[in-house]
């Protein structure tokens, strides 16, 4: 059964203007989720994860990011044309955001059950009264103990944990039909980790909403997602299904990724990496933006890059090698005897 | 919070004794029969040889901390000494002086705090605009611009060429109603009391003498809140938490007037305190200038002419202000931010 496509993202270009000049930050980006389902999207940071999320809420600092180019399809809408006025209805309320650090992403002056009180008296149209009492009903709902005492509290007050699940509680307060989680689990605890990601599952079937997963961790979107998107310099370099892109990845970076995670049935020494770091905006490689780093690079690599070609149904890929590429994946950092041309 | 505040105030009195024990160290270097006018109330008492018996009398020649004590009993008691300066036990000076500078504080102080806060906030929302840049010339104009040249300038332009604010506190007719029988004088400011009383050009004459000084006065102040609530507006706004609130739907106007003005007003009211503090150094001078017969004008007064007791009076006053002032401001400090009630 093919469920209908809630969010489509097309030809997303992002650029900011710095005092250096102008840099795109994406280039070109594709995806869509579905209805009920979990898109993660997965790279290292700098790739233009956030800046994606943040182009899709027009949330970008204003005067210095901007979408040119490309259309963000909610529900048949343009959410890239709508006015600000039409796009706050939007926010919060058909699409909400969590973020990374809920010790920053909440204000510090304001109690937890104020700030998911005021959203839901703005979209939900509650009086102040109905607002709270909401409040405690939603921070049950996330398993925060004593949640009557909970909402007078402010942020400083709750323990990490604490906080994200008072995060999640606000942002899923209105009933979202897209929620984006922005490295939700990053900054908590690795226990704590598993409950937070456990409780958004739990959430998102109750309410049939979809989620677009950010985040650097294959672990996290080997558990909660059904399609991936790998990023790498603002650019997919790789579109699947979670099971064929764990079996048969189609993109050194994608298997480089897969290399960096410990795995208890294979004893190494030290893990894989990818060496280098992603190129700064300013300095792309000319060619594939991965290229200075691919141990399997070869000359076409460095002056050509690759288009998003499709592997098999459903399963994209943007490099030149791809076709090689597992048999070139058996080999990481040696790429040399495969064939790899040096620069 | 209330037990937050009962603290302090139970604090208050170790402070004053501090306070009191730290003017009066400074008297330690003053011989005898400079000390002895602290503790006479007429001069006649002074006639013929019973300077002596009075330095016995009051022990004068005795060690620092009897002394100490002996003064400690006749402040308690209310008797500041006499003032070698205006004749008049220092008591009564201060208490027909200190509502003239509370009232051109008060004045000062208050639009000094509203304006000065909007016009921060104004000044950061449109950051690097046109407003922007004005405010910042302004402000900088403020900062650059030493009080006593103000001063002077406001005095000889809106006195000097225009006629329109007179020196002085009352008119000649305005001062014969308000010492006058029918006058009741409950607080000593006269705007209040014209009010009280019902008497509106008595209030417009009092609110006329006050502009230039409150000018003179403030100016420096507003510049300088003006700068720290722009810096902590903008700080604010570029916070996680302001992209929360944005992601959550709510309107600017709420983004930028509850959740980043909030946050801002924090390191704004540290300042507003020392504001308050500095301006009654500022007092000194503007009284000074344009001839207002305050605190400020017979401090400078008693210092000129070693009018020793009256110093020690206006500085026990100026201390009492000072703690009571630091007070409002921690209290402010702790209502706007949770973080800061402990306990």
């Amino acid at each position: 059964m093919v469920k209908d496509v809630l969010l489509q993202v097309k030809n997303l270009h992002t650029v900011f203007h710095t005092e250096d000049g102008t840099v795109e930050a994406i280039g070109g980006v594709d995806f869509e989720v579905r209805q009920g389902e979990t898109l993660g999207i997965v790279g290292e940071s700098g790739c233009g994860k956030s800046v994606t999320s943040l182009s899709i809420m027009r949330l970008l600092p204003k005067g210095i990011g901007e979408v040119p180019q490309g259309e963000v399809i909610y529900k048949g809408k343009n959410l890239l044309k709508l006015s600000e006025r039409e796009m706050r209805k939007i926010r919060g309320k058909e699409i909400a955001m969590i973020f990374q650090e809920p010790m920053t992403a909440l204000n510090p002056v304001y109690t937890v059950g104020e700030q998911l009180a005021e959203m839901v008296e703005l979209h939900l149209g509650m009086s102040k009264k109905e607002a709270y009492d909401y409040a405690i009903k939603m921070f049950e709902k996330v398993g925060i103990p004593m949640p009557e005492k909970r909402i007078y509290e402010y942020p400083h007050e709750l323990s990490g944990g604490l906080r994200q699940r008072a995060m999640i509680a606000m942002m899923m307060s209105c009933n979202p039909n897209l929620l984006i989680a922005d490295e939700p689990t990053t900054a908590l605890d690795v226990t704590i980790q598993a409950q937070v990601l456990d409780l958004m599952r739990e959430l998102l079937k109750e309410y049939n909403s979809s989620l677009i997963m950010i985040t650097h961790d294959l672990g996290v979107i080997a558990e909660m997602a059904d399609r991936v998107a790998v990023m790498y310099a603002g650019r997919i370099v790789e579109y699947a299904d979670v099971v064929p892109l764990f079996k048969k990845p189609s993109h050194p970076y994608t298997v480089g990724l897969m290399r960096s995670i410990p795995r208890p049935d294979v004893e190494v020494d030290r893990l894989d990496s990818i060496k280098g770091v992603v190129p700064d905006l300013f300095h792309m490689p000319k060619g594939c933006r991965f290229s200075n780093r691919c141990p399997y690079a070869i000359d076409k690599c460095f002056e050509e890059e690759p288009p998003l070609v499709e592997v098999e149904p459903g399963h994209y890929t943007r490099c030149w090698r791809y076709q090689e590429m597992e048999e070139l994946s058996k080999h990481w950092e040696s790429g040399e005897e495969v064939g790899k041309t040096s620069k | 919070m209330i037990s937050f505040i009962i603290r302090r105030l139970l604090l208050l009195p170790v402070t004053l004794l501090g306070l009191t024990f730290l003017i009066f160290f400074f008297t330690s270097f003053l011989s005898p029969y400079q000390l002895l006018s602290a503790y006479v109330q007429d001069p006649r008492q002074l006639q013929g040889a019973n300077v002596e018996k009075l330095i016995e009398k009051y022990g004068l020649k005795k060690n620092f901390m009897v002394k100490y004590g002996n003064w400690l009993e006749k402040i308690v008691r209310g008797n500041f000494g006499w003032s070698l300066s205006l004749n008049e036990p220092v008591i009564k000076v201060i208490g027909q002086r200190f509502p003239a500078t509370l009232e051109l504080t008060i004045y000062a102080i208050v639009p000094v705090i509203w304006i000065g806060i909007w016009l921060g906030v104004v000044a950061a929302v449109h950051h690097n605009g046109v407003i922007d840049q004005i405010l910042r010339v302004v402000a900088l104009l403020g900062y650059s611009i030493p009080a006593f040249v103000l001063g002077l300038l406001i005095l000889f332009i809106f006195y000097g060429v225009l006629g329109w604010l007179p020196p002085g506190r009352l008119d000649q007719w305005a001062q014969m109603i308000v010492y006058s029988k029918n006058f009741h004088q409950y607080t000593g400011m006269i705007t209040i009391d014209a009010l009280l009383n019902g008497n509106i050009p008595v209030f417009l004459d009092a609110l006329k003498h006050l502009i230039a000084p409150i000018l003179t006065l403030s100016y420096l102040s507003w510049a300088g809140l003006l700068r720290i609530t722009r810096s902590s507006m903008l700080e604010a706004l570029g916070q996680d938490y302001i992209r929360t609130a944005r992601a959550k739907g709510l309107s600017e106007r709420v983004v930028v007037n509850k959740h980043a003005r909030r946050n801002a007003l924090i390191p704004a009211t540290t300042v507003a305190g020392m504001m308050f503090i500095g301006m009654l150094g500022g007092v000194i001078i503007t009284e000074t200038i344009f001839n207002y017969p305050g605190i400020g004008s017979f401090s400078a007064q008693a210092a000129e002419q070693f009018d020793y007791s009256g110093v020690l009076g206006v500085a026990v006053i100026y201390g009492l202000v000072t703690i009571i002032g630091n007070l409002i401001v921690d209290i402010t400090y702790a209502l706007i931010d949770p973080r800061v009630r402990l306990g």
